[in-house]
This record gives C-alpha cells, sequence and structure tokens, in this order.
C-alpha cells in the first residue's frame, strides 16, 4: 500500500537524520488525535478485516466513507497549521470530495482495471459493482464526476502488487512524509511548531 | 525489530509512537488506492 509506505519511508528518514545530526525524535502535538481512531476504526472493520467487512452491506458503505472522512476533515482543520497538514488535508479533501461527488465511492474505471491487469479481459469487469473490498466502486467515465481526482493512477509494472491511487493519495503521501520529517527537526524549529 | 528502530532514533518517547500510529490511521482514513490481488 503506498500510503503506508509513505509513512514507513517518513519515519525511516526522520530516523536517519536524528541519528546523523544527534537530535531526538520530538512529539509534535497534534489537536483531538482521538478523532482519528474514532473515525478510521469504521474504515478499518469495513476495509480490512475481510472476515467482518464481508457481513456490511454495500448500501453502508458510502455512509461509513462519508462520516469518516467528515470526522478527519474536522481532525485536518484543527491541526491545519502542523507540519504537513497542508498536504494531508489537500489529500484529505481531494478524496473526500470525488467520494463524496460519486454517492459515497471512490471511482475507478474499466480502462484503469484492464491497465492493472492486463491479462483479464475489459469485459471481466462489471460496472456498478464494488472492487473486492476496497473503497472503489467501477463507474463508466460518463456517470464519474471529478474524474481526474479518482483512482486513474497505477505504480509502474513489474511491482509485485498493481495499485491504483488517485492524486489525493499523491498528496497523503507527501504530507505524511513532512509530517514525520518534522519529528527531527532542531530544537528550536520544533519549539516554534509546538 | 520495532524496538531495534527505536533504539536506533535513541531516547525515543512512546508519544511518539503513538503519533505515527496516529499518522498512519489518518492516511488509510483519508487515503483510497485500490489494491486487489486481481
Amino acid at each position: 500500500m503506498i500510503l503506508l509506505f509513505a509513512v514507513t519511508l517518513g519515519l525511516a528518514c526522520t530516523m536517519v537524520r536524528a541519528r546523523l545530526t544527534h537530535r531526538t525524535l520530538k512529539f509534535v502535538h497534534l489537536k483531538w488525535d482521538w478523532l482519528v481512531i474514532i473515525c478510521v476504526l469504521p474504515q478499518i472493520i469495513a476495509f480490512y478485516i475481510p472476515a467482518v467487512g464481508k457481513a456490511i452491506p454495500d448500501e453502508i458503505i458510502p455512509f461509513i466513507q462519508i462520516s469518516s472522512m467528515l470526522g478527519l476533515v474536522i481532525f485536518s482543520l484543527a491541526n491545519l497549521f502542523s507540519p504537513g497538514f497542508l498536504a494531508l488535508g489537500a489529500g484529505l479533501m481531494s478524496n473526500f470530495i470525488v467520494i463524496a461527488a460519486n454517492g459515497g465511492w471512490m471511482p475507478i474505471s474499466v480502462d484503469t482495471l484492464t491497465r492493472m491487469f492486463p491479462h483479464r479481459p475489459a469485459d471481466y469487469w462489471i460496472i456498478g459493482s464494488r472492487l473486492g473490498q476496497t473503497k472503489d466502486l467501477i463507474m463508466a467515465p460518463a456517470d464519474t464526476r471529478l474524474a481526474w481526482l479518482s483512482d486513474r493512477f497505477l505504480l509502474p509494472a513489474g511491482l509485485p502488487q498493481n495499485v491504483a491511487f488517485s492524486l489525493g493519495d499523491v498528496l497523503l503521501s507527501i504530507g505524511a512524509f513532512l509530517l514525520l520529517w518534522s519529528l527531527s527537526r532542531k530544537e528550536v524549529e520544533v519549539k516554534e511548531i509546538t | 525489530m520495532s524496538s531495534k528502530l527505536l533504539k536506533f532514533a535513541r531516547p525515543v518517547d512512546v508519544r511518539v509512537v503513538l503519533f505515527v500510529i496516529s499518522v498512519a490511521l489518518f492516511v488509510i482514513g483519508a487515503g483510497a488506492p485500490a489494491a486487489t490481488g486481481g
């Protein structure tokens, strides 16, 4: 998953910087951090625990997505001036807007799926159906609102897992990296942030 | 593995670990990449 890769990379880089500059990683205080756990928990259950997620009707997924992301928008606004949050907030808003505009689902086109899985025929994908247990709904381009914000980018061919991601995901990755990078800032800079 | 990483960064606060978990949860909740086994 590209987002967790960005978190891992940001953490690794900031630890190396802390080591090289003899600094201690400093905690950046985030307001209302408990809100993240409350908001994301339903998503974890619905999207990342297959045994439970399968039991959740697809009709409920849009409600889970939108309410959960709304909470994260509030969290982002409360921390807008913390490092990385301009990019994190922009990425969140980008995904939130396109999901909200498409009935609570992240759209993905048959064209993108065909590029992701070239060995599968185009008619394998059924428009209007959910893509596995993901947040994505397969949609026709004509019915997709704000398609340029949808999952339309692919990782280079040859990697072990096929992933389609959005502009919002790119911004989130940049923001997560910047936020974690800020943990190893100079003491003076840290004091200015907190 | 994680304890080695923490040692590598020297005195790391538990709050930093919780902070990283919060960041990871945030990007999981805000992101929407589509990854399937095909």
